[in-house]
């Protein structure tokens, strides 16, 4: 999206007027973006519907707070992120286990998952993903699945370019070697 | 003019981050490898998920004016109770205002420093007083002895 398109449909959104018919062209420009994004780090189908109608709500209260400093597309996916990671965390509370053990759970669930019609390899890969700390997981999903510009992960994990770049090399030979030896 | 020190420069200036070349070989190396075994996520959407996905907003309540707690209650309320001190330590409600309710400390004190003569003489309806009127008929003999056991009559001899 172009930054002039971006910025006449956020004065769309916080104008009291057109905010509804912006929403819903936020929503269409935005939802299939953000619920890849939302799927690989919580990996179940619902929580990801969860996490993605969070995201559009908590977007349409606060659009007015928003002040343009950062663009709007990163601004939308630094909240699914933050959603997502909450969501993550409320899952291994309510279960009493940590966070580790909460993803092995939802990865072992994956198994038996109607929406994932993944091959063994597929379901390895989402084991290896697993043994990666927070950050790299983050990142390789970004680049790996979605295919995003390093400039534009650095917006929305506010991390230099060559943190993001160091984090993506390690990831990415971690899981390969994971693959390999398993 | 002439460039002096041009052919002295042997590089541009342009350097890289350390090790850069083996890192982004062995990146593309590895991307290349996983992109060949594992080139999808796997991961399914429901059918026409997204034709028919739609954000449920909430219904945002009308926002109430916020009245400050400090501004409104609190000074109102501590009014009410400053204004109902005072009032109660003027005692103005003190009905008891006899000439028996006040005390001997307080007579004395206007006797001594607020009444004069004609004041006081008004107090008396007899304008011709007899020793008889400040005698005490009604003390009996024991009150007397006590009386006299204590006197001492070298000072009434004196006197």
């Amino acid at each position: 999206m172009f930054v002039t398109q971006e910025k006449e449909l956020l004065l769309q959104l916080q104008s009291n007027s057109n905010k509804d018919t912006a929403f819903k062209e936020l929503v269409t420009l935005y939802k299939e973006r953000l619920y890849w994004h939302i799927r690989n780090i919580v990996k179940s189908h619902d929580d990801a519907d969860d996490v993605l109608q969070n995201t559009f709500i908590k977007v349409y209260k606060n659009i007015n707070g928003f002040k343009g400093d950062s663009k709007l597309y990163s601004w939308l996916y630094r909240i699914a992120t933050n959603e997502a990671i909450t969501l993550l965390n409320k899952n291994a509370k309510r279960l009493q286990i940590t966070n580790e053990e909460a993803q092995n759970l939802a990865i072992n669930n994956l198994q038996s998952d109607v929406y994932f019609e993944g091959s063994e390899i597929q379901l390895k890969l989402q084991q290896a993903i697993a043994t990666l700390p927070e950050k790299q997981q983050l990142v390789f999903n970004m680049k790996y699945f979605q295919d995003l510009k390093y400039k534009d992960i650095s917006l929305i994990l506010d991390t230099s370019e060559g943190a993001l770049k160091a984090s993506y090399h390690l990831a990415s030979k971690k899981i390969e070697t994971y693959l390999k030896a398993h | 003019m002439k460039n002096k020190g041009l052919h002295t420069l042997k590089n541009t200036g342009f350097k890289t981050p350390q090790n850069y070349f083996e890192t982004f070989e062995t990146t593309i190396q590895t991307t290349a490898y996983l992109k060949n075994e594992v080139p999808q996520s796997g991961f399914t959407t429901p059918k026409d998920y997204f034709d028919t996905f739609e954000v449920a907003i909430p219904a945002i309540k009308k926002e109430t004016k916020v009245i400050s707690l400090y501004k409104k209650t609190v000074l109102t309320v501590g009014s009410i109770a400053a204004a109902l001190l005072l009032l109660f330590s003027l005692n103005l409600f003190k009905k008891d205002l006899s000439f028996n309710s006040l005390s001997t400390a307080t007579l004395d004190s206007y006797l001594i420093n607020e009444a004069n003569s004609s004041e006081l003489s008004l107090l008396f309806s007899n304008s011709e007083l007899t020793e008889s009127q400040f005698i005490d008929f009604q003390l009996d003999v024991d009150t007397i002895d006590s009386l006299l056991d204590n006197e001492d009559f070298n000072d009434l001899i004196l006197d």
